[in-house]
């Protein structure tokens, strides 16, 4: 039988139900008398055990059973302490590393650290314990860092080796703190009982090499003979494919295939109608099935946009938890909620909005919130953008301070942070190194991640907005796109090529007369709102000739990293919107090419973002760039 | 040996595996790529896709002369291109005794796999990932498509290359 359709089933549906416990087991500490959620996390531990015991991936369902042993005695009415929570954590945590394990296609860890944890801790789970269970550090932390190796280690002790069991424990141990042991023989538990002759074998992943591992063992002594080599290859030749490789699998609702098949059935009466018109010279006939055709190609359109799409909460399940940790390690008391996670979005957008989520909180965890507090997520439709806030009850932030910090710090004149306007002032901690800069003083410390927000939000056609006043709190506002595939674009025309600047990324359109053009240095300027606009050719940036001026100089405004600057085009020929389609190597090298449309009449139009565009080419600090005039 | 398609780069023929080759098509619009070097001459639309065309002959360093009005479209996943040479002959398929040896230096320079005789006349045959390979490594150096020396050593090793049987 072929497994690996069940296996990538197996490993999406454990996912899952992995970040649905971490949701529900922070809930549980919230309200720990909650049967529901107890419930629920019961079921979830018991399906993940049926899943893993009938892929018989062995460790797994045994871990996935003893968490719901774990719950089962909750279940009998008492309240889980937030040890407890923690310990039932940690377990969802090693739950989560085996699946990885098994998804690498490597073995299952052991169990046996986190199982000993508990017989130390007589007490059940249930009541608080005396003393806080260590959270078991999650052995697999290392393990993505750095390159483990496997290796198979055998040795025996000299025939004359006094009290030759509790030697080979004491090897045995030496060897678990090298790496970790998959497994040995005799095992852990015969050597503990003083079980075992004078030889020991095992299989241990370790980040060390052999000769390093065969010289620190040998200090061991009384050694007859030892071997550590590379494992061979096990007969289940590696034929399946690497975990990389498996294709990313999507599970659509069973409606959407049906509405597909409908579709391309009538796309097909569809096509029969047109040929028959054609041959007949039908002119109405073809008229009406040109209409036809053109509504079923949107319907199938709206249809295939629909199965990329992807509810919020397929990114925030663990987002409780990680609230919950972040307060707990700085001793604040912080309530979380979440608003609106089945708002549906793009998957490219989901996948990429994980990050700046994971840095949001963190900020309004460690530096919005004083002792207690309360930290909202929100996610709304507003037109067509998606609206995800991120809203704290914390100290807030003073544009005031950030306006000084900027200036001593180098960032910006006196002049030019004056006439920042509060909501610009507070993006002032989006600038890449803003809180690296100097101390960051309590009520501007907000810096850290917050330019990895910023762009990527850029990146995805977005914008970010803070608005914020000291003593009362803080909201972040992401607006994004829905869909990444269809865009508005302003069209303009450089050099004989037409191109594309995504709607998003344009401030203000401009015509300028020529006497509006002033230079400052080597720079062509214009003024714009109390400051002066820096002026670049479209055509120098491109490495295209350039060209006379012509009376009105059409001016696109474009925001990059804070600072407006205005590109000249040649020509601004409308707004339309594009179906982007992303671009394969070798054009996807070409920085600051966005992707790619074909117009109704065949045409290519090249998709450029402002931003990559300049930072590429124009460091203002150290190559000007003006318009040549 | 499979099929090959054999064109004609100024003085000399080419020729690059059938299995490389998705299809030939008129290339009658070629659209200009914003910040993309003389050598990439446009981009046409390929049944719906989005596909740069690359003067080979520009690219190995030849005098630009007359090009032929069709493209040769690589196949590849997540690669786009099609070449544009300066005339496209015919398919043929050569014999393992066609093919002869040729000094190392040669072959291990720009984009050539092997050479055959053909009529009487040498043919290069095209190493058409070496060719990919070229295009990523100037990326890699930050300056993609830009003008720079590797086209004076594209053109040395060509000249090489002329002189080895």
């Amino acid at each position: 039988m072929d497994m690996s359709r069940y296996r990538s089933l197996f490993f999406s549906e454990a996912r899952e139900h992995l970040a649905a416990m971490g949701r529900l087991l922070v809930a549980l500490e919230d309200d720990s008398a909650d049967g529901e959620t107890l419930d629920a996390l019961f079921r979830q531990a018991h399906s993940l055990k049926g899943m893993a015991a009938s892929m018989g991936f062995e460790r797994t369902a045994e871990l996935a059973h003893y968490l719901e042993d774990l719950l089962d005695g909750s279940r009998r009415g008492q309240n889980l302490s937030p040890q407890a929570v923690d310990r039932l954590l940690a377990g969802v945590d090693l739950l989560g590393e085996l699946v990885a394990d098994l998804e690498a296609q490597r073995p299952e860890r052991d169990l046996g650290t986190f199982l000993d944890a508990d017989q130390h801790q007589a007490a059940p789970v249930a009541v608080a314990p005396v003393a806080p269970v260590a959270p078991v550090a999650p052995p697999a932390a290392d393990a993505r860092a750095a390159p483990m190796r496997e290796w198979q280690v055998e040795l025996e002790l000299a025939a004359a080796t006094p009290a030759p069991a509790a030697r080979l424990l004491l090897i045995y141990n030496h060897l678990a703190g090298l790496g970790r042991i998959l497994d040995s023989t005799p095992g852990a538990e015969d050597l503990k009982a003083g079980r075992g002759g004078l030889s020991l074998q095992a299989r241990l992943l370790s980040e060390r090499e052999g000769p390093d591992l065969e010289e620190l063992l040998r200090r061991q002594g009384h050694l007859a003979a030892l071997r550590v080599e590379r494992p061979r290859p096990r007969k289940a030749a590696p034929t399946r494919p690497q975990p990389e490789e498996q294709p990313r699998t999507v599970r659509v609702r069973t409606e959407l295939l049906d509405q597909f098949i409908n579709l391309a059935g009538e796309m097909i009466t569809s096509r029969h109608r047109l040929q028959a018109a054609h041959r007949g010279r039908d002119w109405r006939n073809l008229r009406d099935g040109i209409d036809g055709m053109a509504r079923l190609v949107t319907d199938l359109h709206h249809q295939v946009l629909k199965v990329r799409m992807m509810p919020l909460g397929s990114v925030t399940g663990h987002l409780p938890r990680l609230v919950r940790d972040l307060a707990r390690r700085n001793g604040k008391e912080v309530s979380f909620a979440i608003q609106g996670e089945d708002l549906e979005l793009d998957r490219a957008i989901i996948e990429k909005l994980a990050d700046p989520l994971l840095h949001m909180l963190r900020n309004a965890v460690d530096h919005g919130i004083e002792k207690r507090g309360r930290i909202e997520l929100r996610a709304s439709r507003e037109k067509d953008m998606a609206l995800i806030e991120v809203i704290d009850d914390g100290r807030g932030m003073d544009p005031d301070a950030l306006r000084s910090k900027a200036v001593s710090a180098g960032l910006l004149s006196e002049a030019q942070a004056r006439s920042l306007r509060d909501a610009e002032a507070l993006l002032l901690v989006c600038r890449p190194g803003f809180s690296t800069a100097a101390t960051v003083t309590d009520i501007s410390g907000r810096g850290v991640g917050m330019d990895v927000v910023k762009t990527v939000v850029e990146s995805l056609g977005g914008s970010l907005e803070i608005t914020s006043r000291p003593g009362a709190g803080t909201r972040l506002a992401l607006r994004l796109p829905l869909s990444v595939a269809i865009i508005q674009v302003l069209l303009v025309e450089c050099d004989g090529c037409l191109l594309g600047i995504p709607l998003t990324r344009v401030l203000r359109l401009l015509n300028l007369t020529r006497r509006e053009i002033l230079t400052s240095g080597r720079r062509l300027v214009t003024p714009l709102d109390e400051e002066m606009l820096p002026l670049l050719s479209l055509r120098k940036i491109l490495q295209r000739p350039a060209a006379a001026l012509a009376k009105t100089i059409p001016v696109v405004v474009c925001e990059v990293q804070g600072r407006r600057v205005g590109l000249v085009v040649d020509t601004l020929c409308g707004q339309r919107q594009v179906f982007v389609k992303a671009l394969d190597f070798p054009l996807n090298q070409l920085v600051g090419v966005a992707g790619a449309s074909i117009l109704g009449d065949g045409r290519l139009l090249f998709i450029v973002d402002p931003q990559l565009l300049l930072q590429e080419h124009h460091r203002p600090a150290t190559h000007p760039a003006g318009v040549s005039s | 040996m499979a099929q090959v398609l054999i064109f004609g780069l100024g003085a000399e023929w080419y020729a690059i595996e059938i299995c490389r080759v998705r299809e030939v098509v008129l290339a009658d619009t070629l659209h200009p790529v914003p910040r993309a070097p003389a050598a990439l001459l446009g981009a046409v639309n390929f049944h719906g896709s989005v596909v740069p065309v690359l003067d080979l002959g520009a690219w190995l360093g030849f005098a630009r002369g007359a090009r032929d009005a069709r493209i040769i479209v690589l196949e590849g996943e997540a690669l786009s291109l099609a070449l544009a040479v300066d005339r496209i002959h015919r398919i043929f398929a050569p014999a393992a005794e066609d093919f002869f040896p040729c000094a190392d230096a040669d072959v291990a320079t720009d984009c050539i796999g092997a050479h055959f005789l053909w009529r009487g006349e040498v043919v290069n045959l095209l190493d058409v990932d070496r060719l990919i390979a070229s295009l990523g490594f100037l990326a890699s150096g930050g300056t993609f498509f830009r003008e720079g020396d590797s086209r004076q050593s594209h053109q040395e090793a060509i000249q090489g290359g002329q002189a080895c049987p």
